[in-house]
């Protein structure tokens, strides 16, 4: 499955293909790559294969299209072509600040600070999209996704992608700080309850005031009005702060104005302190509700996890933060009976106090949890070893499917992009990486990265 | 000036005669108790579901709390009852006296039935422990390092220290205000109860003055409270004096008897001092430490003491004292013999694996047989590392021996608890098989179950005289 | 009178005779072990004691009991010979532990250090203990030579059994931290570049004294000059005494047996070794080596997370001279039993467990002619214990040291 007996002679024929079709009138829009294998990840492996790319998306993909005349076309038969793999993630270019207590509402996003030299790295490992996340304890806010494809930071960032850090390893505080949020979140519902029924009652009763006097007591049911949210929610400034309460008017302000005179009556939800609006979400199980990652280093931070929060029905993302000693091995069986999904660093990991050697991926996946990897080493240097690290564990038993999906779609669907990385086909983001040989094979060398479709490393010279 | 021990019957035989010993209230109070059960032949496997009552010395009811009412069954789905049994070839209740061949029942990690020819329930799961002696699980009445600083929010549950603590054959330790199971692996029934017991510092004279006050304070709003209600009762006006809250609460709590009190003290003078606080308030008191306890038995006695307290924990006599001073290993036998209740622990209460053996948690139960060295009666020895420290805890209803009604803590040894190569074989936890010498790592290596005891493959050295029988296992009969 | 002893320096034997010599004692119990070659116990056993010495041992009926003898009848009782601690350091003060004057220091003496009123020295006799070797402590690299106490002396001359006892030498941990720390190399090389020096004395006189012995005094020249410092090794040097090391782990119990047993070629005795030396245990067997275990009992074995015995390992590994030791005050002396319950509760057994604390030591530091077993013509260090003296629960009733009693715990009970 190798590039061939010279690696160079293939590239050199990959790139004067690339500056062949540049020569030519080419559709802008439109790449054809063609290589020896192409690993879809979602679907069959194709070898040979195609993928056709158009204006960044993935069009078609199979072992055998008719390719259009003017497109772009990249040839690579002993390539082997596979979607850019993601970081579920990591702490690259952040900078060093930690937060305790519950901070839901902040984002790693506010603090990053990508340098262009790591984003270059990053390509060249083949990354095609990194989840930042933010330091601490306790829940300190939410993962950013960022593509590295250069420019500007807002163009590299995904907004709506992403999870919710939890950090459940430093106890007993994490837990108490879990609680306690789950706890006050539930109190702002019961407040937003007990106020809308309030406001319902009175609404009601006002109704059949109306009902008798007319309109003569619009005044009176202003006043009223403005007591209302503050009495029942005896806090600071309603003004502003609830987006929610925001989101809410906004939807019932069109059946508001065609009442006319009756738009005021709407009912104004007490508002929810922002770290915890996430929390009431999950509490509502509303669609809005943030996507979860659980990070354990212990066997008993599960145990002590699911003791407070199994009854929730939160079906969080956990991720695996053990060192070479690791008695996670015991929470296996859990997270696989209730297939769980399960990041963690590709490492060989040790029974505490013995020699033991624990795949733990393999044995996750054995009991039925998905598995997705995150480096072992959180540097652009160390990117470049994460499919080698990986691989050692496929040459350690784990299913070489696993593996790959692994890398690619297991972290693209906890970070919410499984729409839209993480597998070749059609309508997905074109961020491919081509090898020459497979991924996880010692001595397996990136050849090229693409980022929707435009090819980010080697950077081409195009004029 | 030592005193003289009381005489205590010494076997002439080693092991064998130790067994005897362990065994011999068998031939008392257990004895009646194997005459109604009519040493049935064990039919075990044979079952009629439902049916746990057959010779259990007290009804099998179900468990206050544990049990899904009827009412639980017509709201939701009903938990299928979680049954475990163990064979026991000697059960020592602690309350009971020793059973002979007896099964143990526990439905949802509760002693459902103790009897001789138990229906077991389908699925079932059976310990069989025949060739064993079972003991209710040890309880150290304070720990450190088994389980976390805040239990219910931190105790790792797949922790060493305790699988050691397991290993040693306790199932419960106190740890700070809180009592703790070793639930291996859950957190279900893991947080036992909260020590009632308010803490009294009598470390200096600036604290001992702020507890005479504080007492005094509550002794005052008792004697004004009474007036009132006197006064009340003569149909006079009065006022109801305001209740003491927060510390002031706690100490009026300890006079009225609602609450125990929790101090330290150690030397003659302290225990002197606390004792006759104690008298002069009318409180009681759980007094850890008490290494002169034994030069004043009689008057902690009195006063009602508990006491907490390591058999071999040293102080020099004063040599400048004409009164007895000093450490006594007879120590735990003279309270016992005052009246005073114990708990045994050992000088550090914490459990480690740097190689000092005998002086933690890992050898508990050979700290109760430096107790009965001193003269403590075994049974007694046995109370004061089960019974004795769970009724300090404030947790006797629960666990420390085994009665139907109380939760399934169990220890499987091969013979008596005390002997020193007793190594629990099995600790049980809530009904639940939390350690198994086989299976954990830990220990298996010694006298391995599998090589039917064997000792690392150890050609015996024991010399046997023509005649004597020495050397018979400890579940020969 | 100790800094006669002190600077005497030869090898002194003390054998002043008991205060009553004079009296037979006669022994009634339920059980001997003799802790003799043959392995004999001998139930319903009477042991007579003539002049501080055991006059005849066997059962009842079958002995001669002297006439007006002071009779002992304890017929539950088990009687055994007193326990030897090999290394322990409460028979000085314990401020004198370690002098650490340089790196190694040979020519100091625990002789000088001794305190025989100490309550400690009671304690052990409780324990049954009767004989310890009070070596200095492991500071530094060579610590000094120890002595061979009987606990039941009341005067410096009383207590003394052998002095110099052995050398203390410490390859390694604790002398590590001497001043900024020196490392197990350089430990090495110092500690055979003194034995050599102390080597090259011994033979200077060797030869003085050959040519005294073969051509005469006159014609033998003047005699080598007397130097303290290497005095006492002669000696050891001459396999009268050993050499007690200090030996924690795997690497320097090897470098022990490498360089003391087979290089210089002294009487190793292998104090602790503890943590994982019990995997040099073949090597042990095949030198014939004395290792005495303890005050670690167990080692925890952190590639399988397991508890080892260590004891039981020594054993299994066919180690025969086996002891236990108390490091008192690490663990009190009178609590030498203890140790071997542990050793036993992990997996020895008892048999060898008793050994441990009786002949094995005695064998060890070459008093087993006069003590560590039940034998006719050995000294009566004899202790009576209520049953079984590893079991906790029983404790020691009687301690006789060279037949005199100097323990009873009807009369002043302390452990």
């Amino acid at each position: 499955m190798g590039w061939g007996t010279d690696p160079r002679v293939a590239l050199v024929a990959f790139a004067v293909c690339a500056a062949a079709g540049a020569r030519a009138q080419e559709d802008d829009g439109l790449l054809v790559i063609k290589a020896g294998t192409v690993i879809t990840v979602s679907g069959e492996e194709l070898r040979p294969g195609v993928v056709v790319v158009r204006d960044g998306r993935i069009e078609a993909v199979g072992a055998k299209i008719e390719v259009p005349p003017r497109a772009r076309r990249v040839e690579a038969p002993r390539g082997v072509l596979m979607p850019a793999w993601i970081v579920p993630r990591s702490r690259l270019g952040l900078a060093p600040y930690t937060r305790t207590g519950n901070a839901a509402h902040r984002s790693a996003a506010d603090e990053w600070f990508p340098r262009p030299d790591a984003l270059r790295r990053l390509r060249a490992a083949g990354v095609g999209a990194v989840a930042l996340v933010p330091a601490g304890s306790g829940v300190p806010g939410s993962a950013a996704v960022f593509r590295p494809r250069g420019g500007a930071r807002e163009d590299m960032l995904l907004p709506g992608a992403g999870y919710l850090r939890i950090s459940f390893a430093a106890l007993p505080g994490d837990k108490r700080t879990l609680r306690a949020a789950f706890r006050a979140a539930e109190q702002a519902i019961e407040r937003e309850e007990k106020a809308r029924k309030a406001f319902e009652a009175k609404r009601a009763k006002e109704k059949d005031k109306t009902g008798d006097k007319g309109k003569g007591d619009a005044k009176g049911r202003k006043g009223s009005e403005k007591k209302e949210p503050g009495g029942a929610k005896g806090k600071k400034d309603p003004a502003g702060k609830g987006t929610k309460g925001s989101e809410g008017k906004k939807g019932s302000e069109g059946k508001a104005a065609a009442k006319g005179k009756k738009a005021e009556a709407r009912f104004v939800p007490p508002p929810i302190p922002p770290n915890l609006r996430p929390f009431v979400e999950l509490l509502r199980s509303s669609k809005h509700a943030p996507r979860l990652v659980v990070e354990i280093a212990r066997a008993r931070d599960l145990v002590h996890f699911d003791d407070g929060f199994a009854s929730r029905k939160l079906r969080p993302c956990f991720f695996f933060r053990g060192g070479e000693e690791s008695d996670l091995f015991h929470a296996v069986p859990a997270l696989g009976a209730r297939g769980a999904t399960v990041l963690l660093a590709p490492r060989i990991s040790y029974e505490p106090y013995t020699r033991t050697r624990r795949n733990l991926a393999a044995e996750l996946d054995r009991a039925g949890a998905r598995v997705g990897f995150v480096p072992l080493d959180d540097t652009a240097e160390g990117f470049a070893k994460h499919l080698f690290a990986v691989g050692q564990l496929v040459r350690e038993g784990l299913p070489r499917e696993v593996a790959l999906r692994g890398v690619t779609l297991v972290p693209a669907r906890v970070l919410g992009l499984d729409e839209e990385l993480g597998s070749l086909a059609k309508g997905r983001r074109a961020d491919l990486l081509l090898l020459d040989g497979d991924p996880f094979a010692p001595g397996a060398h990136v050849r090229a990265v693409f980022c929707d479709g435009e090819q980010v490393w080697p950077e081409e010279k195009r004029q | 000036m030592r005193p003289t021990p009381p005489r205590r019957r010494v076997g002439a035989a080693l092991g064998a005669a130790r067994l005897l010993e362990a065994a011999g209230p068998l031939h008392a109070p257990s004895g009646a108790h194997a005459r109604a059960a009519g040493l049935c032949v064990l039919a075990l496997g044979v079952f009629v579901a439902g049916a746990a009552s057959a010779q259990s010395s007290r009804p099998a009811g179900p468990r206050p709390s544990g049990a899904p009412s009827e009412k639980a069954a017509k709201g939701e789905e009903e938990k299928a009852p979680r049954w475990f049994a163990v064979h026991a070839g000697w059960a020592h209740t602690v309350t009971q006296g020793v059973l002979r061949e007896v099964t143990i029942l526990a439905r949802d990690g509760a002693i459902a039935a103790i009897g001789s020819d138990l229906d077991l329930p389908e699925g079932t799961e059976v310990l069989d422990a025949r060739r064993y002696h079972v003991y209710p699980g040890l309880v150290a009445f304070d720990s450190a390092g088994i389980v976390g600083t805040s239990p219910e929010d931190s105790t790792d549950v797949y922790g060493l220290n305790l699988s050691l603590a397991l290993s040693a054959g306790i199932t419960t330790v106190g740890a700070g205000g809180t009592v703790c199971k070793l639930t291996y692996g859950t957190l279900e029934g893991h947080v036992l109860g909260r020590s009632n017991l308010v803490r009294l510092d009598l470390s200096s004279s600036a604290s001992r003055k702020r507890v005479r006050e504080a007492l005094e304070g509550a002794r005052a709003y008792l004697r004004r409270l009474r007036a009132a209600e006197r006064a009340k009762a003569r149909g006079e006006k009065a006022q109801a004096p305001k209740a003491p809250r927060g510390k002031g609460a706690s100490y009026l709590a300890l006079l009225r008897g609602e609450r125990r009190a929790f101090l330290r003290a150690s030397t003659q003078r302290e225990l002197r001092f606390a004792a006759e606080l104690a008298l002069r308030y009318g409180f009681s008191a759980v007094v850890d430490g008490a290494v002169e306890g034994w030069t004043v038995a009689p008057l902690l006695g009195r006063a009602g003491f508990a006491a907490v307290l390591s058999p071999r924990a040293r102080r020099r006599p004063d040599e400048r004292s004409n009164r007895p001073s000093g450490w006594s290993i007879e120590n735990a036998a003279r309270l016992h013999a005052a009246g005073v209740p114990l708990a045994l622990l050992p000088r550090s209460r914490g459990i480690g694996t740097g190689g000092l053996a005998g002086r933690d948690l890992f050898t508990l139960a050979l700290e109760a047989a430096f107790a009965v060295r001193g003269g403590l009666p075994e049974e007694a020895a046995l109370e004061a590392i089960t019974l004795g420290p769970a009724r300090m805890l404030g947790v006797a209803d629960q666990i420390g021996s085994l009665e139907v009604g109380k939760d399934c803590d169990l220890v499987v040894v091969p013979r008596d608890l005390l002997h020193y190569e007793s190594l629990p074989e099995w600790t049980v936890v809530n009904g639940r098989v939390a350690y198994d010498k086989e299976r954990d790592t830990l220990l298996r290596a010694v006298r391995s179950r599998a090589l039917n005891g064997e000792n690392l493959d150890l050609p015996p050295l024991w010399p046997r005289p023509p005649g004597s029988s020495t050397q018979e296992g400890p579940a020969g009969e | 009178m100790r800094t006669r002893i002190a600077c005497s320096g030869a090898l002194l034997t003390v054998l002043a005779a008991p205060a009553v010599a004079g009296e037979a004692v006669v022994l009634r119990v339920g059980k001997v072990l003799t802790m003799n070659p043959r392995d004999e116990v001998i139930d319903d056993a009477v042991v007579v004691v003539r002049k501080g010495r055991i006059a005849a041992v066997g059962r009842r009926g079958e002995v001669r009991e002297p006439e007006g003898a002071r009779v002992h009848e304890r017929p539950d009782a088990w009687l055994l010979p007193g326990f030897v601690d090999c290394h322990n350091h409460t028979a000085g003060s314990l401020r004198n532990l370690n002098d650490g004057v340089w790196l190694t220091n040979p020519g100091l003496r625990t002789v000088d250090t001794l305190v025989p009123e100490s309550e400690d020295l009671r304690d052990a006799l409780a324990g049954g203990v009767t004989s310890v070797l009070l070596i200095p402590g492991s500071g530094n690299n060579m610590s000094g030579f120890g002595t061979v106490v009987r606990t039941a002396g009341r005067t410096a001359a009383a207590m003394v059994r052998r002095a110099p006892g052995s050398l203390k030498v410490a390859q390694a941990g604790n002398p590590e931290r001497y001043w900024f720390g020196v490392g197990r190399r350089y430990m090495n090389w110092n500690l055979e570049q003194t034995l050599r020096k102390a080597r090259a004395y011994h033979e200077r006189w060797c030869r003085w004294e050959e040519a005294v012995a073969v051509q005469g005094r006159d014609a033998a020249g003047p005699p080598p000059e007397k130097d303290l410092l290497w005095e006492d090794f002669r000696p050891l040097f001459r396999r009268e005494i050993p050499v007690s090391v200090h030996t924690q782990i795997y690497q320097v119990v090897l470098e022990t047996l490498r360089m003391l047993h087979d290089r210089f070629r002294l009487r190793v005795v292998l104090d602790h070794s503890t943590f994982d030396a019990y995997k040099l245990a073949p090597l042990v067997v095949e030198r014939g080596v004395a290792t005495i275990v303890g005050p670690r009992q167990y080692y925890f074995d952190r590639s399988e997370r397991r508890i080892v015995g260590i004891a039981a390992r020594y054993r299994a590994a066919g180690v025969r001279e086996l002891g236990l030791n108390t490091d008192a005050p690490v663990v009190p002396q009178e609590e030498l039993t203890l140790q071997a319950a542990i050793g036993c509760r992990l997996g020895l057994d008892g048999y060898t467990a008793l050994r441990a604390l009786t002949i094995v030591p005695a064998r060890a530091l070459g008093i087993d002619g006069q003590v560590g077993s039940v034998e006719v013509g050995k000294e009566a260090d004899l202790a009576v214990w209520t049953g079984d003296p590893i079991d906790p629960r029983e404790h020691c009733l009687l301690t006789f040291s060279r037949g005199e009693l100097v323990y009873d715990a009807a009369h002043g009970r302390r452990f």
